[in-house]
């Protein structure tokens, strides 16, 4: 018995307190005055103002919400459903022709590249109304 | 109607709206290069048109085209027109994403020790 560490005396005194009594931890481990709000705003600034690798680029689609935007286009391209095809196809050919003279006229190169796409849509429609005459006539 | 060289009536006005309404349909159906196409015409012919230069800014957001959007956000300053919400943010990423581009492309310098 000679041999026994202090503690082991206790214990078999039956003496020993096994509930230690640690400080108590605070709820939320924050730097020392620092609050949460603060820090919160800290990153945010941090979010907005780092510039990204174009690997991490962030994506517009999911920032930005373009319903506003949106909400103007539907309208017009609901005119043109509304719109009769010959009335449509009739008003981009006859605008096309209208514009050739004056695009061309220019250097414009934005203008000339606008006027060859209505030429070409002005050509489809001409294509697809001599197809249904040809069907009809048949 | 060349040869009599009758002067045509200016109905600049619908052309601009025709061009807008079929470049907006473009848009709709993914076509977004052909819309600006169409938009850049429409905006050949009324330079101070607003609505055109809102629709070029956000059609090139779309696209990709950076460069575009500022120049359209700038001439809608210039214009003297209030910007919507979505246009702002547009402007501010297309102007951090230019930074990104010539962050990336610019190699950092390498620092000698002294």
């Amino acid at each position: 018995m000679a041999g026994l560490s202090k503690s082991g005396r206790r214990e078999q005194a039956g003496t020993i307190d096994h509930a230690v009594t640690l400080p108590a931890l605070p709820a939320k481990i924050e730097p020392a005055g620092v609050t949460r709000a603060a820090r919160k705003s800290y990153l945010a600034g941090l979010h907005n103002v780092t510039r990204r690798p174009p690997a991490m680029r962030l994506q517009s689609s999911a920032t930005i919400d373009f319903t506003g935007i949106e909400a103007q286009i539907l309208p017009e391209v609901k005119r043109i459903a509304a719109t009769e095809t010959s009335d449509f196809a009739f008003s981009i050919a006859e605008l096309a022709l209208r514009l050739e003279k004056r695009v061309n006229a220019g250097t414009d190169q934005g203008a000339k590249d606008g006027l060859a796409v209505l030429s070409e849509m002005a050509r489809m429609y001409e294509h697809l109304f001599v197809l249904q005459s040809g069907e009809t006539g048949a | 109607m060349y040869q009599a060289n009758v002067p045509l009536p200016d109905r600049m006005p619908d052309d601009i709206a025709l061009l807008q309404r079929i470049a907006a349909g473009h848009f709709v159906f993914g076509q977004h290069s052909k819309a600006l196409r169409l938009l850049k015409l429409a905006f050949w012919l009324d330079r101070g048109n607003q609505r055109t230069v809102e629709f070029i800014a956000f059609v090139a957001f779309r696209l990709g085209d950076m460069e575009m959007v500022i120049e359209a956000s700038d001439r809608l300053t210039k214009l003297g027109v209030a910007k919507s919400d979505e246009l702002r943010l547009c402007h501010r990423l297309a102007l951090l994403r230019q930074g990104n581009a010539k962050s990336a492309k610019t190699p950092t310098p390498v620092r000698r020790p002294r």
